[in-house]
């Protein structure tokens, strides 16, 4: 900005400062010099800072200005919805810092204390570390980090009744409160139940956790499914600073994206032919957010006891349209950032004729370079192709026993390999197993030619056949939480044909 | 035509005039009534050159500052003297009315409040 307005004007520095800052609500160019001319002219003497009514206008116009096209009132139509999707991905991006700030689950004494509370003189699998937040697996919302701990049946447990009476006097006596009691098991209109089946379960909270006991017994089920467990999940509630948190982040990615906007706006101003589909593209982006973010906030329900109000995963619920938003964004920046104002384009034009230029004068200079970079490919495409899609450009690793690495402590996906030659028999017994094992129902990957089969074998390049035609077959299991790999593993390893479990890392 | 632009075209009708020089003819035609806020004027100004209303006459160095001066285009006069004629319009129906009920004097000597934008 031009400083002699300063020097040579008898208003005072204070004010001249304020409104040079003020100004800059407006896009840089002359109009802040001539806005500031005015504005000394008209400040009566001894004035010494801008009024309320002057600050007010001067942003609202300053950041009406920033969108360029003086005529149109569409764009400012268009830049308040573009504005109110950044928010809403600000919102989400603070969200998701706002997760990461929640206390992580307790391990060592505490978590080993809660575990005798609930499980006395009993071998507990589970527990262990979780991800704060997880997505529930039907994608009706989002769960808090839960850790869940498990025991095989004794005589004690399966006496559900008795059983959980002891674990919630227990429980109580440790300083929680119990929260909901689940009505006994009704199986009156189940087809061929038996009368003998039990389930108990209740909820209760101490401080910002949350805990779930559940104890199933099937009574006279064959034992390579087993007769039920019990089970308690562990959680950590949310604190109630992360709405305000979430919240905080709306103005800055609001103000972000109306500032990019009229940036991109400006640039493309000269080239009336981009205006509609850049119109177009912006509308796009607006749909991709607004939609997912209104819905995510106007559910406040729980899916279950685990599961937090869906609003609360709004950094969960926002990553697929942030990366929709986002390319249609870069694209669109993009196309801004090379529209070149007019004056500049002879220049433009010179250094391409000068490019030319050196091409006329040295032809054996640009044939030398020329003929490197096509080496290079060339070299680029032979690795690519011995690297990578010649058979036998991978050699497979099989994992054997447990393998457990510490870059797969918070991660639920897990591998079960078998033998190629087992059984079907005992390829079944193994699927049970997973099934007690707290593994879910987990996907078999037994032909070597589908899709998916060596990906744990081979990071890149391609197997042999007659090599692949001998890797074990393998399962890809869900773990509930990341601690129950350990209980899975002892379960599978005392399998026959079984000859790895694999925590993998996400 | 809102009521700052019809006071900018106005001002102009007369000579051509920079910022401040705008501001201060709209207070003086109005007597007073109309006080411009600078960021309203200049938006107003980027509009009516937009739509060729109004034009940048020339630039002066005054006492070191870069000053631009606005004129009234041809079609800024036409524009102008249209809403000139619709305000008439309006009004004569008004003073016809008062005059029909007997309500004239009464209102005739009030003067509208001090209006800034």
């Amino acid at each position: 900005m031009n400083d002699q307005v300063a020097l040579s004007t008898p208003a005072d520095r204070r004010l001249l400062r304020a409104y040079r800052r003020l100004l800059r609500a407006y896009p840089p160019g002359p109009r802040r010099d001539e806005l500031l001319d005015t504005l000394v002219e008209c400040a009566p003497p001894g004035r010494r800072r801008p009024t309320v009514r002057e600050v007010i206008n001067l942003i609202r116009h300053g950041s009406r200005a920033r969108l360029g096209r003086p005529k149109s009132r569409g764009i400012v139509v268009l830049t308040l919805f573009v504005a109110l999707a950044g928010g809403c991905l600000g919102a989400g991006a603070a969200n998701w810092l706002g997760w990461h700030a929640v206390e992580p689950l307790p391990t060592g004494a505490e978590a080993a204390g809660i575990s005798a509370t609930v499980f006395p003189g009993l071998q507990v699998w589970g527990g262990g570390e979780a991800p704060r937040v997880v997505s529930q697996s039907d994608g009706e919302g989002i769960e808090y980090g839960y850790a869940v701990s498990w025991v095989k049946h004794t005589a004690a447990t399966r006496d559900v009744a008795a059983y959980t009476a002891g674990v919630r006097a227990r429980l109580e006596a440790a300083g929680w409160t119990v929260t909901a009691f689940d009505p006994p098991l009704d199986e009156t209109d189940v087809v061929g139940a038996n009368a003998a089946d039990r389930f108990e379960s209740f909820t209760a909270t101490r401080g910002a956790l949350g805990i779930r006991f559940n104890d199933y017994y099937w009574a006279g089920r064959p034992a390579y499914d087993g007769d039920g467990n019990a089970t308690y999940y562990l959680w950590q509630e949310p604190p109630s600073w992360l709405k305000t948190v979430t919240w905080l982040g709306f103005p800055p990615g609001a103000f972000l994206a109306w500032m990019l906007t009229g940036w991109a706006s400006r640039r493309l101003e000269p080239n009336p032919g981009m205006g509609a589909p850049a119109a177009v593209g912006a509308v796009l982006a607006v749909l991709c957010v607004v939609p997912a973010t209104l819905l995510t906030l106007s559910s406040d329900g729980r899916a279950d006891e685990t599961a937090g109000p869906t609003w609360q995963g709004l950094a969960f619920a926002m990553k697929i349209p942030a990366v929709l938003f986002g390319v249609l964004a870069a694209l669109l920046l993009v196309i801004a950032a090379v529209q070149r104002p007019p004056r500049r384009l002879p220049q433009w034009r010179r250094q391409a004729a000068q490019g030319l230029d050196v091409v006329r004068r040295r032809p054996r200079a640009v044939v030398a370079l020329v003929a490197v970079a096509s080496l290079l490919t060339s070299l680029g495409q032979y690795a690519l192709v011995i690297e990578q899609l010649r058979p036998g450009s991978c050699t497979p690793t099989v994992p054997a026993g447990i393998v457990d690495p510490p870059s797969a402590r918070t991660s639920d996906q897990a591998r079960v390999f078998i033998d190629r030659q087992a059984t079907e028999d005992q390829r079944n017994l193994a699927q049970a197993a997973i099934w007690r094992g707290l593994g879910g129902s987990p996907s078999f990957a037994g032909d070597p030619r589908a899709p998916g089969f060596l990906s744990p074998y081979c990071a890149h390049g391609r197997v042999d056949s007659t090599v692949a035609e001998k890797l074990p077959s393998h399962w890809s299991v869900e773990l509930a939480s990341p601690g129950l790999f350990a209980g899975l593993a002892a379960e599978m390893m005392a399998m026959p044909g079984v000859v790895a479990v694999q925590h993998v890392p996400d | 035509m809102r009521e700052p632009t019809f006071w900018i075209l106005t001002a102009l009708a007369s000579a051509p005039r920079h910022g401040y020089g705008v501001i201060q003819e709209a207070g003086a035609l109005s007597g007073g009534r109309v006080v411009l806020q600078a960021g309203t004027l200049y938006a107003a100004l980027d509009r009516l050159t937009a739509e060729g209303l109004v034009e940048v006459d020339r630039e002066e160095l005054v006492d070191g500052r870069n000053r631009r001066y606005y004129r009234l285009t041809h079609r800024g006069a036409t524009a102008l003297t249209a809403e000139t004629e619709r305000l008439r319009a309006s009004l004569d129906a008004a003073t016809s009315q008062l005059k029909r009920f007997g309500l004239g004097p009464a209102g005739a000597h009030r003067s509208g409040p001090r209006v800034a934008w």
